[in-house]
């Protein structure tokens, strides 16, 4: 039953995004990332994300034990192009969200489809500053 | 093998190698059909317009209202300037000078074109304003390009413009007993002072008819949009799979693929989208030598630093916007400093000279300075030297000259209005 599911939320979530317009949407390619105690999955909850328009991503964060993450401070304090030598267009701001280990990305933008990459500094209380580097690829949708 | 079948051995050998390398340098001097990649094909994609899809909501009332005061030079403290004496229809909105000499001064920056600019968040060269509106407000009352103030603007435009500014804005505010010059912006400590003296009521009502007044000019330039070039016809047939023989020769063709590679030229890094910009800023290292002193314009660092102040802001009253540009824009950041505005590359062959300084004076010394571009001490420049052999800078200059193309809007929109011949 969960597998049935499983695919139906696949097909429709494929449904979606087929039917998006390929004006100018982007989308990407890897949506997680984790180290030893958090474990970090992207978002874009809406169909289409446009390049050159400013947006927000979801974050969902969860412990190593699986657990969502709360009450963290997160920054981006980098990110952008490698490759071409420069930064993000802008400087993203994080917020919590409603749901337990939910954080909004706020003020994300790509001008350009190809290699970027963001780092989320993370900040609990009573635990060490860890940054965490998201690599990730965007294509034309 | 006797010693003349060695020769001829010899010799056959040479020619299979001379053979060989005359068909390698035919290869890549000559173009033969070139392959796109399915990104590549993407990007060209959103590269592309049609009339219909680059034409914005426009209100034409307004527009009307705009395009008298365009070409108006009572909105200038000699009558001699408009907006139109620097943006100039006739050469796509531009006025063919590195510095303009058409204002009341000498202003430190080339004039930038007007065409697809509403497409654009941020506005002149340094981004220091945030709406086409509030920009068009700027120049007003530089002292070095209308050189007038907020309250003979005001009082201009309700006295000669009162029947369409009551149609679109409503009743005009009583203005009595105002300062004929009066501005917090600009220089002049008198007209300073005589804003101080205002009330704050009659502030607000000459700052609504300011701003009414960047209405009107904004909505006429959103009329100026880029009309379809030889470009789009060759790329939308490429995307649609048709036949592009006839569409471009082989070193336009050649620009073009030059252009598309990120890795070797990097020119759609920025150069990308409908209007040939990603709308951001970036920092070339172009020399900024003016006529009297050489210094490091500081660009965008201090572009939006003035806009995250600007009175006629995003965060303003006069407007209900998405301010998100504005609220997560970088500031304080070394990658900014000396940055300035991607231009469009939209018509750029009809828009010379280039460069926020009007550096270069053609497209061959824009290429040239790309090719050969140094990194510059003590700054962050974004662009390193293309080495492009001879015959590519020729393609890629053949690919620039087919992203002009005539305006597509009615002729009525580009004349003075106020001329003679329009009366």
């Amino acid at each position: 039953m969960e597998k049935l599911w499983s695919l139906i939320v696949v097909l429709t979530l494929g449904l979606l995004s087929a039917s998006a317009s390929a004006s100018d949407a982007y989308s990407i390619q890897k949506a997680q990332v984790s180290n030893d105690d958090y474990h970090l999955t992207v978002f874009l909850d809406k169909n289409e994300f446009e390049f050159n328009r400013i947006h927000s991503w979801r974050l969902q964060v969860k412990t190593s034990d699986g657990e969502p993450a709360d009450n963290l401070a997160i920054t981006v304090p980098n990110g952008g192009m490698e490759a071409h030598g420069h930064g993000l267009p802008t400087i993203p701001v994080v917020e919590p969200g409603q749901m337990p280990g939910n954080y909004w990305v706020r003020g994300m933008k790509f001008q350009m489809p190809g290699d970027w990459f963001v780092e989320f500094e993370i900040s609990q209380q009573g635990k060490e500053t860890q940054i965490i580097k998201y690599d990730f690829f965007v294509y034309h949708q | 093998m006797t010693i003349s079948q060695k020769r001829l051995a010899v010799l056959l050998s040479s020619i299979i190698v001379l053979g060989v390398a005359v068909g390698l340098l035919a290869q890549r001097f000559v173009n033969t059909e070139l392959q796109w990649s399915e990104e590549e094909l993407a990007t060209l994609k959103l590269m592309t317009i049609n009339e219909q899809a680059s034409m914005p909501a426009v209100n034409h009332e307004l527009a009307k209202l705009g395009q008298l005061v365009f070409f108006d030079t009572d909105f200038s403290s000699n009558g001699e300037v408009s907006c139109a004496s620097c943006h100039q229809p006739d050469k796509f909105f531009t006025d063919g000078e590195a510095i303009s000499s058409s204002g009341v001064g000498t202003p430190d920056r080339h004039t930038p074109t007007i065409i697809g600019i509403s497409e654009s968040p941020w506005l002149f060269w340094d981004g220091r304003k945030d709406s086409l509106w509030s920009q068009a407000l700027g120049p007003l009352e530089s002292p070095v390009e209308h050189g007038s103030n907020r309250t003979h603007y005001v009082q201009t435009f309700i006295s000669k413009y009162a029947s369409p500014y009551q149609k679109l804005f409503g009743p005009i505010p009583n203005l009595v007993d105002l300062p004929d010059h009066a501005t917090p912006a600009g220089n002049n400590e008198e007209w300073q002072k005589n804003w101080q003296d205002m009330s704050q009521e009659q502030k607000n009502k000459v700052n609504q008819v300011f701003v009414n007044l960047g209405f009107a000019i904004a909505e006429y330039e959103k009329l100026m949009q880029p009309a379809p070039a030889k470009f789009d016809e060759f790329a939308t047939a490429l995307v649609a799979g048709e036949d592009t023989h006839h569409l471009y020769n082989s070193s336009e063709k050649g620009g073009l693929k030059l252009f598309l590679d990120a890795d070797k030229t990097g020119c759609i890094n920025c150069h990308n989208g409908s209007n040939f910009t990603n709308h951001d800023f970036q920092s070339t290292g172009v020399p900024d030598v003016t006529r009297s002193f050489t210094f490091w314009d500081k660009g965008r660092a201090s572009g939006i630093l003035q806009a995250r102040a600007d009175e006629f802001n995003c965060y303003s009253q006069y407007q209900d916007a998405d301010c998100s540009e504005l609220t997560y824009a970088r500031a304080d950041d070394f990658i900014i400093l000396g940055a300035m505005k991607v231009p469009t590359l939209r018509n750029i062959s009809e828009t010379a000279p280039y460069m926020h300084r009007g550096q270069f004076k053609d497209l061959d010394e824009v290429l040239t300075y790309y090719n050969k571009a140094v990194p510059v001490s003590g700054r962050h420049v974004e662009i390193m030297p293309l080495r492009l052999l001879p015959h590519e800078l020729k393609q890629l200059k053949a690919f620039l000259l087919t992203l002009t193309a005539p305006l597509s809007v009615d002729k009525s929109w580009l004349d003075n209005p106020h001329s003679a011949d329009s009366v």
